[in-house]
Formats: C-alpha cells, structure tokens, sequence
C-alpha cells in the first residue's frame, strides 16, 4: 500500500469523536438493544407451538450441545398421556364405603348374634 | 496484554522514546488541546516520567520520530505505540495530515504492516466511541 492510499484510508476512518458519540446515542436510544431485528422477526413467524419448539431444538443443535436435551413435545404428550400410578387400595368411593360399612356391620352383628346387619346400621348411626 | 501489562515491561528508555513520539504528535497540528494535554499528563503519570521531564520533552526543538521509533525491537511494543499513536490522533476532533505522517512513518520504522495500522487504527476508533459514549451515558464527562 503506498503512502497516499494509506493515508485516505486513515482518513475515511475518521469522524470526529463528538460527532460520532452522538450517533451512537442516538442508535442505542433508536434501537431494542435486547432483540436485534431478524431475531424478533423469527419470534413473530412461530405461531405455534411445535414450529417454535424445533426451531428452538434446531438452534440448539446448531450450537454446542447442552448437557440437557429439551423433551420434544410428543414426549411431553405421552407423558400426559401415561395412565396415573394407581395405589395399592382403589380410591374408595361413596358407594363402596357403604358396601364396606355394611360389610364390618355384618361381622360385628356375627360377632354379637345380630341376625341383620342393617339393625346394627340403623341402630348405630 | 492490558495497558499495565505493556507499561511493566517497557524499559525506561523505551517510555522516553514513547513520550517523545507522543510529543511529537501532538505538536503535529500546530494546537495543543485540552484532551492532548490530558492523555500526555495522564502517559506520563501511568509510565512513571515526571512532569518536568515530559515539559522538556515538549520544549525540545525538534525531535527526529523516525530514528526514535527505530529504536523500539519489540513487536508488541511496537504496536502498544501504534496504537496509543491512534488513540492521540483520533481524541481531538480533527485529524492532521501532519498527524498520519507521523503514525505511518514511525509505524513503518518499527516494521508494522500498513494493513495492521489500519486494523489498528479502526479498533481505536471504535474504542474512543464506545468509551465516550459510556461516559455520557453514565454522566461521567462535563460535556
């Protein structure tokens, strides 16, 4: 490069500094300085869940690999989807603590020579 | 390599042919400005030079840049003194022709590439502006 060029070159770079603070200013005051454009432009073209999900999935991948991998949302729906775990007694309902109630009445009235279960029942209640 | 990194490891000699070059930039324009007068102060403080020796430095008549540079054999220290040469060219509002002849031929004295100069002189660029801005930003300038 020979001295001239070098020169102008120097010189295109230059802008006064007053100037070009105020510039500046005026780009951060201008601008979302937490978005850049084509990222919220991206953010606006998901419109559902499963497009934003592989998109998020897809620049994961893109990047270096996290130790922890986002479930894809078909294993989300599956898990919704697996029956409860179910306990080792059924949830007893009205119905079947009456059968249950009657069935103690019973044994009780055995027990004490009750020839009906329903009178201890009625005469206990 | 921080500004303290690079200072530490400057001989003395070295910091005088620093502050001379310096001195020579910014007679370059014919006017010395406040800012000017600040960084010198503010080099001479960082390398340890007294105030009187940096006044006889300014009050020398003529100080030849070139054989000065020349002397400085270390890379990194060869581009520490391009860069604070564009950091003193670029903190006033005005850049001299004067100026650049002074970077460029003492730049090329100490075998810096003209593509690194300018790679240089951009990044100083960019510095100053974002330092400045911060300063307003923050309210840390009288401006």
């Amino acid at each position: 490069m020979d001295k001239a060029e070098l020169k102008h070159t120097l010189h295109s770079q230059f802008v006064p500094l007053a100037q070009a603070v105020e510039a500046k200013l005026q780009c951060l005051q201008d601008n979302d300085v937490f978005l850049s454009d084509a990222y919220a432009e991206d953010i606006d073209n998901y419109s559902d869940d499963d497009s934003l999900e592989n998109a998020f999935n897809s620049t994961l991948s893109a990047s270096s690999v996290p130790m922890y991998q986002t479930p894809k949302m078909e294993e989300i729906k599956n898990m919704q989807q697996t029956p409860q775990p179910t306990y080792v007694n059924e949830v007893p309902t009205t119905e079947s603590i009456n059968v249950h109630k009657q069935n103690i009445a019973a044994k009780i009235a055995a027990l004490r020579g009750i020839s009906m279960p329903g009178d201890y029942l009625r005469d206990n209640k | 390599m921080t500004d303290s990194d690079y200072i530490a490891t400057l001989s003395y000699e070295e910091k005088i042919i620093f502050l001379k070059i310096f001195c020579c930039l910014v007679r370059a324009d014919g006017k010395i400005d406040a800012d000017e007068i600040s960084f010198l102060k503010n080099i001479a403080a960082r390398y340890g030079v007294d105030n009187a020796t940096i006044v006889g430095i300014i009050k020398e008549p003529h100080i030849n840049y070139v054989a000065e540079a020349q002397k400085i054999r270390n890379r990194q220290h060869a581009l520490q003194l391009v860069k604070e040469m564009c950091v003193l060219a670029n903190i006033d509002n005005n850049l001299a022709d004067a100026e650049l002849d002074i970077v460029i031929d003492s730049a090329r004295a100490m075998g810096v590439e003209d593509e690194k100069i300018v790679l240089i002189n951009r990044w100083v660029l960019d510095s100053l502006i974002l330092t400045k801005t911060g300063e307003v930003i923050m309210e840390q300038n009288n401006g």
